[in-house]
């Protein structure tokens, strides 16, 4: 068997360059259930929402968060604008309260997902990447221009079992 | 007096309480974890060996991690044991990409199954070889980047 990824390279590559543009956002990666979504709506700890345990300030980066949309219903926010990284840091500021979010909405019939391209309080206002995690991570670790690279515990992860995950086992040439 | 008082404090009580939480159905779920937004945008291949990098770099990218089961159906994990973290909990590190059996509760709200894991039940390891079969162009065995 023999999985074809020229559309996906694609794809790929098209979401890879979306952390480095400028202003523009809410971009198409090209990927089957996309579209794009402005909305607004209330910032949450998705497990607050929906269990009731809720600690202060959505978790303080601890938990997944999501937008309570007008209508009531529940949106888990998955990416944000940096490449493999979600947009936790970006919209933690604003918990509990309601923010204008653009980005795409992923409508997988088996998991409705968002992500998070860009963010402002109210409509007048300049759009804000979502690119925070980057920012602090660099202020952390130090500059660079993969941050995925320099992150320690998938490096540990990886000196223990490889990059394919299993102790031993290469890719043959 | 108090008679009087007490459908008021009720109503007080009734109007300041949160709004009533869903009740979680125990279920025990089986299948890969994934990392949620490659494999739910299909933004690439999000399986197995081949995907094992990508997968760890979303997870310590915050980026949630579900269970993928037999039947194509996701589960969001939104809490494992007793971590008390839901972004890059250290233990799942550990577990990426592996095909697990976990008891927990289940809660569907809006097109997503949220899953609060209580018990890995069994761990298989990383057994999806999908890197053996995996030809991108000049790249070969892992995705993305081919390294």
């Amino acid at each position: 068997m023999r999985f074809v990824f020229a559309a996906t390279s694609f794809a790929t590559l098209f979401a890879l360059g979306l952390a480095s543009m400028p202003a523009r956002a809410a971009d198409g990666m090209g990927t089957p259930y996309e579209k794009p979504l402005e909305t607004s709506g209330t910032i949450v700890d998705l497990v607050c929402e929906l269990t009731g345990a809720c600690p202060a300030d959505c978790g303080a980066g601890k938990r997944q968060l999501g937008v309570r949309l007008p209508d009531g219903s529940l949106l888990p926010i998955a990416k944000g604008i940096t490449i493999f990284a979600n947009a936790i840091d970006s919209i933690l500021p604003y918990c509990g309260k309601t923010l204008i979010l653009d980005g795409l909405l992923i409508d997988n019939p088996q998991m409705r997902i968002y992500q998070a391209q860009r963010i402002r309080e109210n409509a007048g206002d300049k759009w804000r990447m979502t690119d925070d995690f980057d920012t602090l991570f660099q202020a952390k670790n130090g500059r660079t221009d993969e941050w995925f690279r320099q992150d320690r515990r998938v490096a540990a992860e990886i000196a223990n079992s490889g990059v394919l995950g299993v102790k031993g086992l290469e890719i043959s040439k | 007096m108090h008679k009087c008082l007490a459908p008021v404090a009720l109503a007080l009580f009734c109007a300041a309480a949160p709004p009533a939480q869903a009740a979680g159905e125990r279920v025990s779920v089986e299948g890969e974890l994934v990392d949620t937004f490659c494999a739910v945008s299909e933004i690439m291949f999000a399986y197995g060996t081949a995907h094992h990098q990508c997968a760890l770099w979303c997870l310590a990218g915050g980026v949630p991690v579900s269970i993928k089961d037999k039947a194509g159906k996701f589960y969001m994990v939104l809490r494992i044991d007793d971590e008390d973290s839901n972004v890059a909990p250290p233990k799942i590190f550990r577990l990426q990409s592996h095909s697990v059996r976990v008891d927990g509760e289940l809660i569907a709200r809006n097109g997503v199954n949220y899953l609060l894991v209580s018990q890995i039940a069994d761990d298989k390891g990383l057994v999806n070889m999908t890197h053996e079969n995996l030809v991108d162009g000049e790249r070969r065995g892992i995705v993305p980047f081919g390294e």
